[in-house]
């Protein structure tokens, strides 16, 4: 600088973007730029001579007073140092503030040793990357969100899974081996009697009691097995683990009080999503039974691609929206979980109703279920060591 | 005549030899038993039993591994014929078994070995190239729901002479259990295979096989 002339100096300082002022050695404003007067809000007549921290550094961000004994910006007086700050705050003269970021280095003056400060306003670059910084947090917050709960659907599911399992090895078996030990003791008893006939004992009737017992015994006993059956295919059915949707709502469907069209292509697809169809499907048509006043519904699944579209159309009364009740919040859970929707709303004409005719037009629920977000986060499919056959 | 030789299949041990003890009492000679279904298929490849009684869910897999085995048994083992006992109640996997021949296999819920007698007959007309479907599984597909249902125009009687027929029974097990003549049970049959546009099948099996496939399609 010092070999610069000095009208070479005066044309850079004021055709610069960067904001330039000098305070003397008391601190006092000795010069300032246009982009210094500009952002500062002054006019030069009225700050050169002012001292600069009482007129611009006063205060900090928050409101708490800024004692002039702290400011860094005059420390190179002092020390000799070059200071710089990325986030500090100016205040102009009609008491807004903005944010700045600065540098401030040791001026040699005509009465001793001041210095020289160099400022941007900062505020819209912070603030920018603040709001990214959030965004981003945010989106953090909101994926693990959205990864936990479909964690805990997925645990649902294998859970599940592991009791029907369990189920069938455990009570299940137990029970037709009470069935055979009951079948072979009624034989005894059979035999046992015949042989006391056969000895002419006249004990009679005796036998006949116990093979009546044993019978009544084994007829609570295949109550129990259909009853555990239908439990474990009421908590997961075993046939949609292993031979998938089309299969497992034919199964369900059979024993309905209506008539199910159903179009379900013979596929597979990732285990949680499999889960999440089934379950509509069966959810939709437990509301259509219970509410519906309905003759006819259709099922269809449809893959295009991108995600599996399951639709459960009905010809009943419609119009009232099925209660949202805790099956259809735990349907939208699940869905939700996979990144899918669920909508529920009038049939147009759905399962062949009357178009036109709002009573008769029923009700549709559609869910649509991402099949790629699912397909890369689904955990193992069967971490419990179910396996679906290819 | 030669008692029938069956291998028995279950990875349960205790139910395994239940059922064993249950058959030979019933005078059929159980030649081996397989707890998985790889040892499944070496015996019945080294026995050649006339049947093979399997559950449907079996190690290794733990899935339908059983089910699997049987098909490849009717496959690859004519002589060997097949009655899978399940805890489900799917007419899926029925089908499945089945495939396009209904001779010589059979569907069956285990807790049927509660009535030995019904079991044992099962395992004889399977034997002798016959169909056994679960009467609850028949049920099932006869009971469902239908558009148009073809089934609609039976009169009960036939809808019961219909779904002994899709169990495997024959005309004069059916007559036995109706306690009608078995040129009654003849008529029924003819009427219901008009009704349901099948032509006449001559052969049980066929006939569960037509009755199946009308039910399916529909």
């Amino acid at each position: 600088m010092r070999g610069a002339p000095p009208e070479l100096l005066a044309v850079l300082l004021d055709s610069i973007a960067d904001a330039v002022y000098v305070v003397d050695h008391e601190g006092r404003v000795e010069f300032a730029n246009p982009a210094a007067l500009e952002l500062l809000g002054w006019e030069a007549d009225d700050l050169l001579g002012m001292p600069s921290h009482a007129t611009i550094h006063h205060h900090h961000w928050d409101g708490r007073p800024f004692p002039e004994a702290d400011c860094p910006l005059l420390r190179p007086r002092t020390t000799g140092e070059t200071v710089r700050a990325e986030d500090d705050v100016f205040w102009r003269r009609d008491g807004s503030r903005f944010r700045v970021a600065y540098s401030s280095a040791p001026l040699a003056t005509d009465h001793g040793r001041g210095a020289v400060v160099v400022f941007r306003d900062v505020t819209a670059q912070l603030e920018a990357e603040e709001a990214l910084r959030r965004e981003a947090v945010a989106q953090a917050r909101a994926e693990e969100l959205h990864a936990s709960r479909a964690r805990i659907v997925e645990a649902a599911d294998a859970e599940r899974r592991r009791l029907v399992r369990d189920l069938h090895d455990g009570a299940q078996q137990r029970l037709i081996g009470i069935l055979l030990a009951l079948r072979r003791a009624a034989d005894r008893a059979a035999r046992a009697e015949a042989d006391a006939e056969a000895a002419g004992a006249g004990t009679a009737g005796a036998g006949g009691d116990v093979a009546e017992l044993i019978e009544a015994a084994a007829r609570e006993t295949q109550a129990a097995i259909a009853e555990l059956r239908d439990l474990g295919s009421g908590l997961h059915p075993q046939i949609l683990t292993n031979r998938g949707v089309a299969a497992a709502v034919e199964s369900l469907t059979g024993s309905l009080p209506l008539v199910v069209t159903l179009e379900i292509p013979e596929r597979r697809w990732p285990a949680a999503v499999e889960a999440a169809a089934y379950y509509t499907i069966a959810e939709a048509l437990t509301n259509v039974v219970k509410h519906a006043d309905a003759s006819a519904a259709t099922v269809r699944v449809r893959d295009d691609g991108g995600e599996l579209v399951v639709t459960v159309a009905d010809d009943g009364r419609g119009g009232a929206t099925p209660a949202p009740g805790r099956g259809l919040a735990g349907l939208r859970d699940r869905v939700e979980a996979l990144g899918g929707t669920l909508a529920v709303g009038a049939g147009a004409s759905g399962a062949g109703a009357d178009a036109g005719d709002a009573a008769g037009a029923g009700t549709v629920l559609e869910a649509r279920l991402p099949l790629t977000a699912a397909a890369a986060q689904a955990p193992p499919a069967h971490g419990d060591g179910d396996r679906a056959p290819g | 005549m030669a008692a029938l030789r069956v291998l028995v299949a279950d990875d349960n041990a205790l139910l395994r030899q239940g059922l064993a003890r249950l058959l030979e009492d019933a005078g059929i000679a159980v030649v081996a038993e397989a707890g998985d279904a790889e040892e499944l298929l070496r015996k019945a490849r080294a026995h050649r039993p006339d049947v093979a009684l399997v559950d449907v869910q079996m190690p290794p897999d733990g899935t339908d591994d059983g089910l699997r085995a049987a098909r490849e048994i009717r496959a690859t083992l004519p002589a060997t014929k097949v009655v899978v006992l399940s805890q489900f109640l799917e007419e899926r996997y029925a089908l499945d078994l089945i495939g396009d021949d209904a001779s010589g296999v059979g569907y069956l819920l285990k807790d049927r070995v509660a009535d030995v007698g019904a079991l044992v007959e099962a395992i004889e007309r399977v034997a002798a190239g016959g169909s056994a479907l679960d009467p609850e599984v028949v049920a099932r597909m006869v009971g469902r729901r239908r558009a148009d249902d073809p089934l609609a125009d039976l009169t009960p009687r036939e809808r019961e002479v219909l779904t002994l027929m899709a169990e495997g029974k024959s005309n004069r097990g059916i007559a036995a259990l109706l306690q009608i003549t078995p040129a009654a049970v003849d008529k029924h049959a003819t009427r219901v295979f008009d009704k349901l546009g099948l032509g006449d099948e001559p052969g049980e099996h066929r006939r569960v096989m037509a009755v199946l496939t009308r039910l399916r399609a529909s």
